[in-house]
């Protein structure tokens, strides 16, 4: 057998080796590729298999910042919908200077929870119809309180990412914007 | 014939692997770079247990802060002590020096790499735990802000 597997020919030496012979141009080297595949299949079945098992992502936030240039003019299609969390419900409402209140106050909601949890998929219907009635509105601002934690944020902009009607996946309010009123609640 | 003929028990079929190895080593880079771009982002991650969402966002490179139960790590370095849910660090009003200062240390670095503002000099990654309150969110969020990071990106494990 050859040094490299395959044909038996001499290895080295002179007359026939894997280098060829004297006077011969064709040289015929038969590399054993299986010891290579194993490997290259394990690791393959590794990486793919970790991967799959925890793949990470994120969700744009934004918090409020303060600026000394004059905003846009409001757009009479378009809020700010606002989303403070409490420890037992959710408060939504909207505001917009150049619409009339009543029409801001017909989505003004109180989500309390239901078997101790946050009513995400209700959440997700009402920030819809507040889409609806004003189409141009992109942007959620939530309110969190000093007992929310990390997962219900990301529960919230889940809700308010898309929702899916009549099959179709619509984007709803997928700018969020976090702010902090935990000192002005606590100190109430 | 490829699959033998009748009296004979050997058989020589000689399989061409290059093609395959080809593809496998395709996959192989293209899984290894995909990895090597998660770990950079994720390196504390093991002690974090991150919410899940449904949302499709491809990770970016940016400054990754993360709360764990213990500290909070800015690009991997710690800079201040969590104790009973409370961050343990000198405050300046609603600022928090060691983050404040760490942050602004590389934002001047990134900027000088890139001579001036990219995309991404004003975005931080922020791993916490799924049960991290928001006292503690909060104030890394608005120290960040302070610093000039007023984006985030909110780790998550997709669904």
């Amino acid at each position: 057998m050859g040094a490299f597997g395959g044909s038996p020919k001499r290895a080295f030496g002179g007359g026939a080796s894997v280098f060829g012979t004297e006077g011969s141009d064709d040289v015929a080297v038969d590399l054993n590729l299986t010891p290579l595949m194993d490997v290259m299949s394990n690791i393959l079945f590794f990486l793919l298999a970790s991967f799959g098992a925890a793949v990470i992502s994120f969700v744009a936030v934004s918090v409020p910042v303060q600026s000394d240039s004059p905003g846009a003019a409001p757009k009479t299609d378009s809020v700010m919908v606002n989303l403070r969390v409490m420890p037992d419900e959710y408060r939504i409402s909207v505001s917009n200077e150049a619409v009339e209140p009543a029409r801001l106050d017909a989505h003004r909601k109180v989500l309390p929870k239901v078997n101790g949890k946050y009513d995400d998929v209700k959440l997700g219907d009402l920030l819809y119809r507040i889409k609806v009635d004003f189409p141009a509105s992109d942007t959620l601002m939530i309110v969190p309180s000093e007992t929310t934690v990390y997962e219900e944020i990301i529960r919230i902009m889940d809700a308010a990412r898309e929702h899916t009607a009549d099959g179709k996946k619509i984007r709803v309010l997928p700018k969020v914007v976090v702010a902090d009123l935990v000192k002005a609640e606590s100190a109430q | 014939m490829a699959g033998g003929g009748g009296g004979s028990s050997e058989y020589d079929v000689p399989l061409n692997l290059v093609a395959l190895i080809d593809v496998l080593t395709n996959l192989l880079f293209f899984l290894l770079i995909g990895f090597a771009a998660q770990e950079v982002q994720v390196k504390n991650a093991d002690k974090i247990q991150l919410p899940s969402s449904n949302t499709k966002a491809e990770i970016e490179l940016s400054v990754a802060v993360a709360i764990t139960a213990d500290e909070i790590l800015i690009d991997h370095v710690p800079v201040a002590r969590v104790v009973n849910g409370q961050i343990d660090a000198p405050k300046e009003g609603e600022k928090i020096v060691p983050i404040y200062d760490r942050l602004n240390t590389l934002r001047a670095a990134r900027q000088a790499e890139t001579a001036g503002l990219s995309k991404d000099d004003d975005v931080i990654f922020l791993l916490a735990d799924k049960t991290a309150p928001f006292t503690l969110l909060g104030p890394v969020m608005k120290t960040a802000a302070m610093a000039g990071y007023p984006n985030f990106r909110f780790a998550v494990v997709k669904e």
